[in-house]
C-alpha cells in the first residue's frame, strides 16, 4: 500500500523501480519514516510541473517539436510544453487518412515512387536558419535506409522535395551548412563499391554529399574511408563535422571497434568547392566526387576515442563536441585550429550533446539512462565541478535536444529527452509499447523532468523551434492554382477509355454528382475543394476501389483509378465537414463495355424522383 | 463684409462641406451585420457590410451555410440601384441650392436635405422588409429542422440559430446624417434677404 501511495504522490515510478531492483527494503523503510512530509513535498513538486506544462484548450504552445518518425518515415509535430501531437508529415511512407502517396499514380504516389522504395526511416530533422535564427522556411531530413532527403516547406507543412543521394548506401547524419544553409549536407554512412566489377572490401569507401538546399539536388561528395555518423556544421562557412567510426575499414562488429581511437572528420568546404572549381573531382553517376585523398586539407581526421557517436557545435561556434558512446567521456575539439582541447567524463553511454544559452552542455547517457548537465568552459578549464547536475530519464536515452539549440541561439528553458525504451510508463498495450519522450525544464540550477510523452515508432531526433519564427508565415488555406477547377466548370471529358473528371467541391456537395464510365476505364478525377473558409478539408474515398483522397481548402488533387465491374459505386466525403457531410456523397455508374454513357453532372429531375416515387420508405 | 454677406458665404460652405460628406459617404459601408458562432469567433466572425451601391463580405460562405435554413440572400438589394444616385444629385443639388438667389436658397437647401433624408428613411424601411422576407420566406426544405422563421435585426442584437448576430449603422450612414444636417444647416444661415442690393452682394460674396 505505502509503494502504492508513493507513485501516486508523484515520486518517480522508473526510480522506484529502478532502486527496488537493488534496494527495495531501503525504499520501504524510506517511506514509513517520513511518508507524510515526503508526500506532501512530491504533491507539490508535481503540481508546480503540472503547471509548467499546462495549457489551456484554446492556447498555444511556445514551441514547434518537429520529431523523427523514424521508421514511420515522416516527422512529428508536438507543441511545447504541452506535448500534444499537432501533426503528422508524411513524407517517405503511404499515408491514406491524409491522402498522401496511397492512390497508385496520384502526383505524391509517382514522386515517392520515383525516388526509392515507399517506406523511409527518418532520422534527422534539420532547420533551416538565417543569420544564426530558425526562420521558419524549411526542414529538411533523411532517410536512412533508402539514401534520400526531404526538404519540407513550413509555410505548409508539406513535403516539398524528395530526392535519391546517388552513390550513397544509408543516408543518416544531416546538417545545414552554416551561416548560409546553402547546402544540406548527408553522410552515406555505409561503406560502398567503388571499383567497378569487385566486392573487395579493401576498395570500401563511404560518401558525404552536400546537396542543394532547394532543389537536394547533389553538387559534389567528398570520398572517405570508414563511416561517417553523426553531422553538424561550424557556424563560419568554413568546416562542416562529422563523427567517423570503423576506421578500420572492417566489415564485421567486432572489428568495428578494434583500434582505441576513430575520428572526427572536418571538411573545409571552401577547400571542396575550388577544387571542384579545378576540375579536381571526378564524376560517378553525374555527381563530381573528390577523393579526400586527391585533395590535401579538404578532410582532417581529429582522433577521438573509438566508434565516437553525436557530434554537436556549441552555440558560439567555438568547439566541436563528439560524444563517446563506448568512452564515457566527450571530446572538446576546437572549431577553427582542429585541436582537441579536453576530454570531460561525464557517464556512461555519452551520445548526444545539446545547449543552453548560458555556456553549459546537456549530454545524453545511454546507458546510464540519464541527461548530464555540464559547463563547457568548466570543463576545458580542468575545473573538476564542471558537472552541474543529473536527472534520470526513462529510459535509455538517445538523441536529446534542447530549444534553438542547433541555432547561435539556443533558448535556454526546455530539453527533450528522446528515450529508446518506455518499459511501463504508460498503460499496458501489448508487448509492442509506446516510444517515449520527456520534457526537462532547463531554466534552473537543477533540471527538472515535468512530463513524458508517447509517440508512435520512433523519434531519434527532434528540432524545437520558437513559435514565433513561423508567426503569420504559416498558409490557413491554398491559393487556387491554375489547373483548378472553377465553381460552375466542372465537366466529364472523354477519350478513348480515358475519362477526366473535373470536379469541385464544397459544403456540402461533389459536382458532379455522378460519373458514367465503362467498365476498366482509365478515370482521373481532378477535385478542387473551392471552399475559402479554413480546416475545411474534404475527402474523396471510392468505395471498393481503394481510393482516399484528402483535398484542402483551395487545394487540387488529382487520382486516377480504373474503373471497377459494372455497377454503381459510391464515393464519399471522408472528412467531416458539416452537418450535411454523410449526405456528401455521388455515384460512380460504372456499365458494360459499349453501353451508353451521360456527361450529365447530376441525375435528371426526373430519374431522382423517379427512384424516389418506387421506392421511398412511406411512414404515412 | 456685412452680416448677411458672411451668412451666405458661410451657407455656401456647409453645403458644400455636405456635398463633400454625401460624395466621400460613397465609398463607405452604411450598415453592417457580424454574426458570431461558436466556430465564427473573433476575426473569423462573419461580416456583411452595406455600401451605398453594393454589399459586400462574406456572402459566399453565409450562402454555404443558408443552404440548411433554406435563406435565400440576395446577390445586391435593390436600394443598391438608386441610392449612389440620392447621394451624388444630393451632394450637386445641395451645392447648386446655395448658390441659387436669396429667395430660393432656404427653400431650395430644406427641400434637398428633406429628400434624402425621406428616401433613406424609405431605404431603412425597405431593409427592414427584406429582413422579415428573409426570415420568412425560406425554402422549407432546406436541411435544417427546429429553426423558426426569425427576423434578423436591422439595428440591435439577436440569437438565431447558433449565431449571435448584431447590426447597426456604420460611418458611412453617420457621414450621410452629418451631410444632410450640414445641409439643413445651410438652409437655415441662408435667411431670405430684405433688398435686392443685399442679394446682390451676397451673390458677389460667393465662390462662383
Amino acid at each position: 500500500m505505502k509503494l502504492i501511495h508513493s507513485i501516486s504522490a508523484g515520486v518517480r515510478p522508473a526510480r522506484l523501480a529502478l532502486a527496488a531492483l537493488t534496494a527495495a527494503p531501503l525504499i520501504f523503510t524510506g517511506c514509513y519514516s517520513d511518508s507524510q512530509g515526503a508526500r506532501e513535498k512530491a504533491a507539490s513538486a508535481s503540481a508546480s510541473a503540472a503547471q509548467r506544462v499546462y495549457v489551456a484548450p484554446g492556447k498555444l504552445d511556445d514551441y514547434y517539436a518537429f520529431l523523427s518518425g523514424g521508421q514511420s518515415g515522416g516527422v512529428f509535430v508536438y507543441g511545447i510544453p504541452s506535448c500534444r501531437l499537432i501533426k503528422e508529415i508524411p513524407i517517405f511512407e503511404p499515408r491514406a487518412a491524409l491522402g498522401y502517396a496511397n492512390n497508385p499514380g496520384s502526383t505524391t504516389y509517382k514522386r515517392l515512387q520515383a525516388s526509392g522504395p515507399m517506406w523511409g526511416d527518418t532520422h534527422h530533422p534539420v532547420l533551416s536558419q538565417t543569420d544564426g535564427r530558425y526562420d521558419g522556411k524549411n526542414l529538411w531530413i533523411n532517410d536512412k535506409a533508402n539514401g534520400r532527403v526531404a526538404r519540407v516547406d513550413l509555410r505548409t507543412f508539406e513535403t516539398a522535395v524528395i530526392q535519391h543521394v546517388p552513390n550513397i548506401q544509408g543516408a543518416h547524419g544531416l546538417a545545414a551548412f552554416l551561416p548560409s544553409c546553402k547546402y544540406v549536407f548527408v553522410n552515406g554512412e555505409l561503406e560502398h563499391d567503388y571499383v567497378e566489377g569487385t566486392t573487395d572490401p579493401s576498395h570500401h569507401r563511404s560518401l558525404i554529399a552536400f546537396l542543394d538546399a532547394e532543389t537536394l539536388e547533389t553538387k559534389f561528395q567528398i570520398m572517405l574511408v570508414g563511416n561517417a555518423d553523426i553531422a553538424s556544421s561550424g557556424k563560419d562557412g568554413r568546416y562542416v563535422f562529422s563523427t567517423m567510426y570503423n576506421t578500420e575499414n572492417a566489415i564485421t562488429s567486432e572489428g568495428m571497434i578494434e583500434r582505441d581511437r576513430d575520428a572526427v572528420a572536418a571538411i573545409d568546404v571552401p577547400l571542396a568547392e575550388k577544387a571542384l572549381a579545378e576540375g579536381k573531382a571526378r564524376m560517378i553517376n553525374g555527381v563530381p566526387v573528390i577523393r579526400a585523398e586527391d585533395v590535401p586539407g579538404v578532410l582532417t581526421l581529429i582522433p577521438v576515442p573509438k566508434n565516437p557517436h553525436g557530434c554537436n557545435v556549441s552555440p558560439d561556434g567555438k568547439y566541436v563536441l563528439a560524444s563517446g558512446k563506448l568512452s564515457p567521456t566527450v571530446t572538446i575539439i576546437d572549431a577553427k585550429t582542429l585541436k582537441v582541447v579536453a576530454e570531460p567524463e561525464v557517464g556512461l553511454g555519452p551520445l548526444h550533446t545539446t545547449f543552453d544559452d548560458r555556456g553549459n552542455a546537456y549530454t545524453s547517457l545511454f546507458i546510464d539512462s540519464q541527461i548530464v548537465k555540464w559547463n563547457i568552459n568548466k570543463a576545458i578549464q580542468g575545473d573538476p565541478s564542471y558537472i552541474v547536475d543529473r536527472v534520470d530519464v526513462h529510459y535509455n536515452v538517445g538523441h536529446t535536444k534542447a530549444a534553438g539549440a542547433d541555432t547561435s541561439h539556443p533558448s535556454g528553458d526546455w530539453l527533450i529527452s528522446l528515450n529508446k525504451l518506455s518499459k511501463g510508463m504508460y498503460l499496458p498495450v501489448g508487448p509492442a509499447m509506446p516510444e517515449s519522450q520527456e520534457l526537462i525544464d532547463i531554466s534552473g540550477e537543477k533540471m527538472k523532468v515535468v512530463a513524458a510523452f508517447p509517440s508512435l515508432p520512433e523519434p531519434h531526433d527532434a528540432a524545437m523551434m520558437s513559435r514565433e519564427a513561423l508567426a503569420d508565415k504559416v498558409a490557413q488555406t491554398y491559393k487556387l492554382a491554375e489547373t483548378a477547377v472553377k465553381l460552375g466548370e466542372e465537366k466529364i471529358v472523354r477519350n478513348g477509355n480515358q475519362v477526366d473528371v473535373y470536379m469541385t467541391c464544397i459544403r456540402s456537395k461533389f459536382v458532379p454528382e455522378q460519373i458514367e464510365v465503362h467498365e476498366g476505364d482509365t478515370v482521373n478525377v481532378h477535385l478542387t475543394n473551392v471552399e475559402t473558409v479554413r480546416d475545411m478539408t474534404h475527402g474523396f474515398a471510392l468505395v471498393d476501389h481503394g481510393i482516399n483522397i484528402a483535398v484542402d481548402p483551395g487545394h487540387t488533387e488529382v487520382v486516377p483509378f480504373i474503373a471497377g465491374k459494372p455497377g454503381t459505386y459510391w464515393y464519399y466525403c471522408t472528412w467531416f465537414c458539416s452537418a450535411l457531410h454523410l449526405e456528401m456523397r455521388g455515384r460512380l455508374v460504372v456499365k458494360p463495355a459499349g453501353a451508353p454513357v451521360s456527361d450529365a453532372l447530376a441525375p435528371t429531375v426526373q430519374h431522382a424522383q423517379d427512384a424516389g416515387k418506387k421506392a421511398a420508405v412511406s411512414y404515412e | 463684409m456685412s452680416k448677411s454677406a458672411w451668412r451666405s458665404g458661410l451657407a455656401v460652405v456647409c453645403a458644400a462641406g455636405a456635398g463633400a460628406l454625401l460624395l466621400f459617404s460613397l465609398r463607405l459601408p452604411m450598415w453592417g451585420l457580424r454574426m458570431e458562432a461558436p466556430q465564427y469567433q473573433a476575426e473569423e466572425a462573419l461580416r456583411v457590410l452595406v455600401y451605398p451601391g453594393s454589399m459586400r463580405g462574406d456572402l459566399r460562405e453565409l450562402d454555404i451555410l443558408n443552404q440548411y435554413i433554406g435563406v435565400r440572400l440576395p446577390k445586391s438589394l435593390p436600394q443598391s440601384r438608386w441610392i449612389p444616385a440620392v447621394l451624388l444629385g444630393g451632394a450637386v443639388l445641395g451645392i447648386i441650392a446655395a448658390l441659387l438667389p436669396g429667395r430660393w436658397r432656404r427653400g431650395s437647401l430644406l427641400a434637398v436635405a428633406g429628400i434624402i433624408s425621406a428616401l433613406m428613411l424609405l431605404a431603412a424601411v425597405q431593409a427592414q422588409l427584406q429582413m422579415r422576407e428573409i426570415g420568412h420566406n425560406r425554402d422549407h426544405h432546406a436541411a435544417l429542422q427546429g429553426v423558426g422563421d426569425f427576423t434578423p435585426p436591422l439595428l440591435g442584437r439577436a440569437k438565431i440559430a447558433n449565431f449571435e448576430i448584431s447590426a447597426g449603422l456604420r460611418v458611412g450612414a453617420l457621414l450621410i446624417a452629418a451631410g444632410v444636417l450640414l445641409q439643413a444647416g445651410a438652409g437655415f444661415l441662408a435667411r431670405p434677404v430684405a433688398s435686392r442690393a443685399a442679394a446682390d452682394e451676397s451673390l458677389a460674396a460667393a465662390p462662383a
